[in-house]
């Protein structure tokens, strides 16, 4: 069974992009462009990573880490911190994020960051 | 008339008696014919004029007083007779019996007096020839003497009515000595002696006396006496004459004090008056003061070469000249001289002389000098004193930048010191010794205040003191201040003001700079565009303006109550940073400015900006300053959230575009389309480039911003090297050669001193135009952990070597070639090691090639690191 993956960004393109590499890489791709997304999850589709832009049209990227690790069935999902923010590399490691990819990346970096993250959590 | 007609008259006028008829008051009625022939009259030159008016009696008053007196007699019914000397010609007398009888009415009243005389001349000739001479000379003492008298026994008729006038005795009470009744008690003794004297020896009488006379007073008389000797040489009797001296001896008394006076006067001057004799060199007259100024004696002065033993050497030209002069002065010409004379002590003296002609001989020549002689030893040493004191006092002047002046309000004339020049540029000789003059000097703003407080001073103030300007010569303006005191007679009235004034330019613009110091600094704190306490290191705020009050929402009353304390408006995280401030104010007098925050009344906080400046050691005053930078603070935000958010928008589109790219790299590699790849792949690289300018960009907003911030993590440096080169090399044409050998791990931001390092490869690349090797290689020694990066390539000319780390630069190349990149690289590079207090150096030459080189110290963080270990 594929790992699953929640992509969160309020970039058309990027989601887009990110989609087609991560389904490429033979992994099951939801995605969201906005938190309001995580209110469909449930226990019976809660991904196995997400990877959530920073800064989102408005929305810190702060509150909703703090949203999914206030949840019990989404406490423990690995969150990678993917933004553009000039800050958001330390920013990312302060509120408690396992991961960050800074945008633009390079492929082969995203899919280490986010295997690295995937083993972690099994 | 019976008398004056027919018979009678002509019998009258017949007789050779002269016979007369009077009126009881004296007028001559009627003359007959022999008494006006006797003297060659006529009836019209005697008749109608009173008897002793006409020319028989009036040649001597005495006469007439004779007369007068024997027609009152007459009147009162006496018949009077006596033997009368009458004048008949211009210079001829004769003697008459003369009688004058009453003539009564039939009321027994006097009607007319008869006067009769017969010609007794030729007996009296006969008489006496002795007797003629004792009446010549009795006329001519008569003429001269205001009584006559004789002594035999008796006394003379004129004798007696002057002695009964005098003194009140008759002619009985004269007798036997009686005249000495009346004789001053001091002088009787004398003149009974000198009268005694004279009747012994039969020589001339003549004394003065005092008699007392009617009304009690006493008078003095001159009595002279002569006697008269018979044919036969004995004395038969004496004459003498009496006159009433008490006026003269009163005038000579007068005089005789007048001349004590001035002889007193004379020996009293404090000056040595003399008259000294320019023919015969000597003094003929000193004063007393000769005495008692040079301790010589009248007699020693009057000596000759007096003058030329007591002259001090160095003045006897002086006194040479001063005669010189003298011979040639003309009268009243008074000619001064100093010169030294020797006190007969020896010292010598000062004598200031004043000299004036006296006396000149027949020919008009000076014989005479007077003159005055004062001792001017003492004036003198005050002088000499008073010009030590004027040197001294020329240089506390020079010292004090003013002048002394004095100034008689009467006459408005200002004696000033040479010192105005040194404040003025006037010489005291250019300026008229008037206050008019000084006043046209004074600045005309001054001079209407000073015009209003004159009179008040000068009437009721014991002093002058007034600041004002004064005009230099050059023409601009110097404040003065000028105090004197002023001197009033015993009416109050002014009669001198003396004063000095002083340049007070300096302290007035120094008071100036304070003024506008003090105004700015007013208008400072009430612009309350700042905020402005004055506090003190226990915390307790004293003063404190609107703006600051304003800035915590505090009121003035919560001031005053005390209820401000700045350690208890700061938050505690900020306590640190007050503590340094306090160490630097106790130190240094002033804490630099430092950003904290304070709580408002509200208990939100307030971002400010404070600087404190120590005003008062002892009290440990403190001022500060205290800027709201909430603005700021708010800008400083919005500025940090546009860079993020240009930061997001552009590299959202190009995260995009990258990603696809990617993707799109992976498919045709998954399907083997070399070709599309390579194209691909170039396409990935522009992007890639596109990515590294906006990330430059960036990173120079935040060095700008001062928030290029680091995260600083311990790696070693020869594991950097290595993966750099690894990862560089497949895509660069020059060979890449990694000298490693920096072991031990260093603390520093990875991926920054990775960006520093990119940069360098990638400049030596592009600068090295034949491809030739390039080293990187790491070393560490006692100062810390090196990288070079090595080039052979086009060099850097030492001109361009300070400029190439600035923002921007891009090198010129001889051949024109231009390089690609903003010019960025360098100064990002430099940046981010001088924020790991380090650096990147250059070393170049043109043609030779580059050698960059960071340092990267070691660092506090690396000790920390050991000790955790």
């Amino acid at each position: 069974m594929p790992s699953k993956i929640l992509v969160i960004d309020d970039d058309p393109g990027i989601v887009d992009a990110v989609e087609l590499i991560l389904t490429d890489e033979g992994y099951e791709v939801s995605t969201g462009y906005s938190p309001s997304c995580l209110d469909d999850l449930r226990s019976d589709n809660l991904p196995h990573l997400i990877l959530l832009d920073y800064l989102l049209s408005g929305v810190d990227g702060r509150n909703v880490l703090q949203r999914l690790r206030s949840q019990q069935i989404t406490r423990d999902i690995p969150v990678i911190i993917f933004s553009a923010h000039p800050d958001a590399e330390q920013a990312a490691a302060a509120i408690g994020a396992n991961g960050f990819v800074g945008k633009p990346f390079e492929i082969d970096a995203l899919l280490n960051t986010i295997q690295k993250n995937m083993r972690l959590c099994r | 008339m019976d008398l004056k007609d027919g018979f009678a008259s002509h019998l009258i006028d017949g007789l050779f008696v002269f016979v007369g008829l009077l009126s009881p008051n004296g007028t001559l009625l009627e003359a007959n014919r022999a008494a006006l022939d006797m003297a060659g009259l006529t009836r019209q030159d005697v008749v109608g004029k009173r008897f002793e008016d006409t020319t028989w009696w009036s040649y001597s008053p005495a006469v007439q007083k004779e007369l007068r007196e024997a027609i009152d007699r007459a009147c009162r019914g006496a018949t009077v007779r006596y033997e009368a000397l009458i004048r008949v010609g211009e210079i001829r007398f004769i003697f008459i019996d003369f009688a004058l009888a009453p003539l009564l009415d039939d009321q027994g009243a006097v009607r007319y007096l008869i006067a009769s005389g017969v010609d007794v001349t030729p007996r009296k000739l006969a008489e006496e020839t002795v007797q003629r001479n004792q009446e010549r000379l009795r006329h001519v003492l008569q003429s001269v003497s205001e009584a006559v008298w004789f002594n035999t026994e008796g006394y003379g008729s004129d004798t007696e009515d002057f002695w009964l006038k005098l003194t009140g005795q008759t002619t009985e009470e004269i007798q036997h000595d009686g005249w000495l009744d009346v004789v001053h008690p001091d002088d009787k003794e004398r003149i009974t002696e000198a009268w005694a004297k004279a009747t012994a020896d039969v020589t001339l009488f003549d004394a003065e006396y005092r008699v007392r006379a009617v009304d009690g007073t006493y008078h003095w008389v001159a009595s002279k006496g002569s006697p008269l000797r018979d044919a036969d040489g004995v004395v038969r009797e004496w004459i003498g004459t009496f006159d009433d001296v008490t006026e003269r001896r009163r005038a000579e008394e007068a005089l005789r004090e007048s001349e004590r006076f001035l002889t007193s006067i004379v020996n009293t001057t404090p000056g040595l008056i003399y008259i000294y004799d320019l023919q015969a060199n000597r003094n003929v007259y000193a004063n007393d003061q000769l005495g008692s100024l040079f301790g010589y004696s009248s007699d020693e002065a009057q000596r000759d070469g007096f003058l030329q033993d007591v002259i001090h050497p160095d003045d006897a030209v002086v006194v040479q000249r001063q005669v010189e002069r003298m011979q040639q002065a003309p009268d009243g010409e008074v000619l001064e001289a100093t010169y030294r004379l020797r006190h007969k002590s020896g010292e010598w003296r000062w004598i200031y002389g004043r000299e004036t002609v006296f006396a000149r001989d027949a020919d008009g020549k000076v014989v005479q000098v007077l003159g005055i002689a004062e001792d001017i030893t003492a004036r003198k040493e005050a002088e000499e004193a008073l010009q030590r004191a004027n040197v001294l006092f020329e240089q506390a002047e020079a010292a004090s930048g003013g002048f002394v002046y004095e100034w008689d309000p009467r006459t408005n004339v200002v004696h000033r010191s040479p010192g105005v020049k040194a404040i003025l540029g006037y010489a005291p000789d250019e300026i008229a010794d008037t206050a008019i003059a000084w006043r046209s000097l004074i600045h005309p703003d001054d001079m209407a205040r000073l015009n209003q407080i004159r009179p008040t001073v000068l009437a009721n103030r014991d002093q002058v003191n007034a600041e004002y300007r004064v005009r230099h010569k050059d023409g601009h303006y110097i404040w003065v201040w000028e105090r004197g005191i002023i001197y009033r007679n015993a009416d109050g009235h002014p009669l001198r003001v003396i004063g000095s004034t002083v340049d007070i330019t300096e302290r007035k613009q120094a008071e100036e700079a304070v003024r506008q110091s003090e105004r700015r600094f007013r208008a400072l704190r009430d612009a309350n565009i700042i905020g402005i306490i004055y506090t003190n290191f226990d915390g307790r705020i004293i003063e404190a303006n609107d703006a600051f009050l304003r800035m915590l929402g505090y009121t003035r009353e919560d001031l005053h109550a005390g209820r401000i304390d700045w350690r208890k408006l700061t938050p505690p995280e900020w306590y640190d940073l007050d503590v340094e401030a306090l160490t630097a104010l106790q130190n240094t007098g002033r804490a630099a400015p430092w950003e904290k925050e304070y709580y408002r009344k509200n208990g939100s906080r307030v971002p400010v900006l404070v600087g404190a400046s120590l005003m008062n050691d002892q009290t440990k005053d403190v001022m500060a300053f205290i800027l709201d930078i909430s603005e700021r603070k708010k800008l400083e935000q919005r500025k940090d959230d546009f860079i993020a958010l240009a930061s997001h928008e552009l590299k959202t589109p190009i995260t995009s575009l990258k990603t696809y790219t990617q993707v799109l790299r992976r498919r045709f590699e998954g399907h083997g389309d070399e070709g599309t790849v390579r194209l691909v792949a170039r396409m990935e690289t522009q992007i890639n480039r596109l990515v590294e300018v906006v990330q430059d960009l960036l990173d120079v907003a935040k060095i700008q911003e001062g928030k290029l911030s680091l995260s600083l993590k311990p790696f070693v440096m020869d594991d950097l090297v290595r993966e750099i080169v690894g990862e560089l090399q497949p895509i660069t044409a020059h060979e890449l050669r990694a000298e490693a050998d920096a072991a031990e791990p260093v603390v520093g931001d990875r991926e920054r001193i990775r960006q520093v390092l990119i940069n360098l490869i990638f400049n030596a690349v592009t600068y090295s135009p034949k491809t030739e090797p390039i080293v990187v290689r790491a070393w560490r020694d006692g100062e810390g952990t090196h990288v070079s990066v090595i080039d052979h390539g086009v060099g850097i000319p030492k001109s361009e070597q300070t400029r190439i780390f600035d923002r921007f630069y891009q090198m010129d190349s001889a051949s024109g070639k231009t390089y690609p990149g903003l010019g960025l690289g360098l100064f990002i590079s430099a940046e981010i090691m001088k924020r790991h207090a380090g650096s990147l150096t250059v070393e170049s030459e043109v043609g030779a090639g580059s050698t960059f080189t960071l340092t990267l110290p070691h660092t506090p963080v690396t000790q920390g690191a050991q000790a955790d270990a």
